[in-house]
């Protein structure tokens, strides 16, 4: 087992050697370069496939809002956003589900992983029992934060109407070879989302090969089955906060960065200032995130930005003072702003990879070809 | 004592908007008058006290009472200045200001009140209804003229054109045969009247523009009388309109728990169905369309099959708004500052740049 190369300092090192130093910088910025532009649309396409996960979300959520016929008629009430999250910023290896929703009468907690495609069925199913075993292990603290007892916990997989046959696939796969426990009382459910009807609906899957017994696939209130079954349309009214915990940091981030600048409307547009208290009493706001524990996570979720937006330099510390900082970026209106976010948050962190890349990359080509420098 | 410019009227308590168009078709006498007569419609949330508070803070001083009819003047710099009467229908929730102030720079600036107020906004006509009270107006007086009137095409529409239908145009046109042309004119280039004038001989002449401008030239009583039902015609638009935004919504929900309360904010929206389906492909076109109506995109995203987009975006007054379209709706969800403007501006956006035939879901 070899050692871990530090390449930062390796390729300073490098820099320092006289002959070569011009070629190591110059070799350098082509490979950073030629990483940038390839994974510029790589990136612009994640956070295309993350914002289009917050609104499956969105809709999802509007199942089971006020207005809508799951929680009018049969009472099950969207509580949260992302529960357990607030947990894994201090505990390694948990998962956890997009949205909670909870039917206070019958005590009954519904888990809902959203999924805009499936590229890898198999990891999916994988990774949503480790969350499901992760949601059971944490009822107690979960009654406590959303204040209602918890007699039973269902967990679903909710996606595009597209993508079902292929997980269901996989599911039926590993339900008859074992590889998952037909016993098991959390069984994985299915709904499908189709966004593109005027009316969203959401209907219950049940056509899963593997299971004989219709309890396996419906849901434990014959009444929430029978409407999902029927594939319930979803009501007009919507859910309106602006990011989710899980929302692309840069998505996330156009949110605080109009919060600045409507802090700061009537000043001087080079000094846009706030506070990190500021962020964190905007990230608390019912408004801006859905979930149980607003006040905790706005603090990692502030930390986050503030880290990132510093390393971008997109803001800046503010001399002298504790937690205050200055928005670097530019612009009188706000749409200037915004696409000056983008390209400045783009930029940064493609540029902070790119770099540790090709500083490897330089000094292993160097290595090689010149192995004297070492 | 009398302003001087300013159209005459008795000086009695109208206190209704029926009364007080009656006294005008009476009464009225274009002759009589320094310059033709201009009445602008707009709709607004307020009540008239809070009408009057913004006409105010806008720079409007009143200066006589007419009951319900307001004499307003508004000193713009030291030579400039406009006077009207405005009517605030408080049933209806329409404004209409009567002027027959010479300088029509200053008529903009009327508009810009309504514009610019976040629970006012004028009351544009629809191409739709502007048509049908074109043709209606052709099929009851054979001998009508329209003398001029302006007429455009949203691009892409898919309103039948023979020529080169892709093309976004506006049509302009002068000449006593303006009847006849802007058939033909609809029909070779696929336009819709914006703005036209009419002449009724021994009757009426008048101009309709869609922004919500009524302009009268001349006529007899019965003229008058005809320019006034026209205006109201128009104005009946506004209830469809106004019950549509009464039913949008943004609350702050409480939901319960056993021992918890979360507060769920919900948005209720106004829907827009489309006569033109929007496909994927014009979402592109869609987005810039909303950047230069003033609109900044905070994020969106749209998915082919047929069409789901959903935006979350800033209008032009500040506040947020989150619109989401499918082939054949579009929906606006108002945040905590819902307002009329947004409401109105947006359905005018759509109406102007995407589908001219839109209509409001009641």
């Amino acid at each position: 087992m070899g050692h871990k190369i530090d390449y930062k300092r390796e390729f300073r090192a490098l820099l320092q050697s006289k002959p070569s130093a011009g070629d190591v910088k110059k070799r350098f910025e082509e490979l950073k370069e030629e990483y940038i532009s390839q994974k510029e649309e790589e990136l612009a396409k994640h956070i295309d496939d993350s914002n289009y996960h917050d609104k499956i979300m969105d809709v999802c959520i509007s199942a089971f809002s006020p207005g809508s016929i799951c929680y009018n008629n049969l009472g099950y009430e969207f509580i949260s956003t992302e529960p357990l999250i607030e947990r894994t910023y201090k505990e390694e290896g948990i998962k956890n589900f997009d949205l909670m929703i909870i039917n206070s009468e019958q005590k009954n907690a519904i888990f809902v992983e959203c999924k805009s495609s499936i590229s890898n069925p198999g990891k999916i199913i994988t990774d949503t029992y480790s969350a499901i075993e992760i949601c059971h292990k944490n009822k107690e603290y979960l009654e406590e934060r959303v204040g209602n007892k918890i007699n039973s916990m269902e967990f679903v997989i909710c996606l595009p109407p597209s993508h079902v046959d292929h997980l269901v696939r996989e599911i039926e796969k590993r339900e008859l070879s074992g590889k998952i426990d037909l016993k098991n009382d959390s069984l994985l459910k299915i709904w499908q989302i189709d966004m593109f009807k005027e009316e969203p609906r959401l209907q219950l899957f049940t056509r899963i090969k593997s299971r004989e017994k219709p309890f396996q696939t419906q849901h434990i209130d014959a009444g929430l089955t029978k409407i999902l079954a029927d594939s319930v349309e979803i009501t007009d009214s919507e859910i309106l906060i602006k990011t989710h915990p899980s929302s692309h940091p840069m998505t996330r981030g156009k949110w605080v960065i109009i919060e600045i600048f409507n802090l700061n409307k009537d000043c001087d547009p080079d000094e846009r200032i706030f506070t990190r208290y500021q962020i964190e009493q905007f990230f608390e706001a019912s408004g801006t995130i859905s979930h149980y524990a607003s006040e905790e996570l706005s603090k990692p979720l502030t930390e986050s930005f503030i880290n990132e937006s510093l390393a971008y330099g997109i803001i800046e510390k503010v001399e002298g003072e504790e937690d205050v900082y200055r928005l670097k970026i530019k612009g009188k209106k706000i749409d200037t702003i915004l696409s000056n976010y983008k390209r400045a948050y783009m930029k940064g962190y493609l540029d902070r990879i790119a770099t540790k890349v090709a500083m490897e990359k330089t000094v292993k080509e160097f290595r090689e070809k010149q192995p004297s420098l070492f | 004592m009398e302003i001087e410019g300013l159209f005459h009227i008795e000086d009695r308590q109208y206190v209704s908007k029926e009364e007080f168009h009656s006294y005008l078709a009476e009464n009225y006498d274009p002759e009589a008058v320094p310059h033709h007569l201009t009445v602008l419609t707009g709709v607004t949330k307020y009540d008239s006290q809070q009408l009057e508070r913004k006409l105010k803070e806008f720079g409007f001083e009143i200066h006589k009472r007419f009951g319900i009819v307001l004499q307003i003047k508004n000193v713009f710099k030291t030579e400039e200045m406009i006077e009207a009467y405005l009517l605030h229908d408080e049933k209806t929730g329409v404004v209409y200001i009567y002027t027959n102030y010479r300088k029509t720079e200053e008529i903009p600036k009327i508009q810009d009140f309504f514009e610019k107020d976040k629970d006012t906004y004028y009351l544009f006509i629809k191409p739709k209804l502007l048509r049908r009270i074109t043709y209606k107006l052709i099929e009851e007086f054979e001998d009508i003229k329209i003398l001029d009137f302006v007429a455009r095409r949203v691009k892409d529409s898919k309103i039948s054109a023979r020529i080169r239908p892709s093309y976004e145009r506006s049509i302009s046109y002068w000449g006593d045969d303006g009847r006849d042309t802007l058939r033909e004119m609809e029909s070779y280039y696929g336009v819709l009247p914006n703005m036209v004038t009419f002449q009724i001989t021994g009757m009426a002449k008048f101009k309709i523009d869609s922004r919500g401008l009524f302009t009268y030239f001349k006529g007899t009583k019965e003229g008058t009388e005809l320019f006034l039902n026209i205006i109201d015609e128009v104005t009946n638009e506004a209830r469809n309109l106004l019950n549509a935004y009464d039913r949008t919504r943004f609350e702050i929900i409480s939901v319960n728990t056993d021992t918890k309360t979360f507060s769920i904010p919900i948005s209720t929206p106004s829907s827009i169905v489309l006569e033109n389906p929007l496909a994927y492909s014009e979402i592109d076109a869609f987005e810039k369309a909303l950047d230069d109506a003033g609109y900044t995109t905070i994020t969106s995203i749209a998915a082919e099959g047929s069409l789901f987009f959903s935006a979350d975006l800033i209008s032009d007054i500040g506040n947020r708004i989150r619109i989401k379209a499918t082939k054949n709706k579009i929906k606006l969800y108002p945040d905590r500052d819902r307002n009329l403007h947004t409401f109105m501006k947006f359905y005018k956006f759509i109406l102007e740049k995407v589908d001219s035939n839109a209509e409001i879901v009641l």
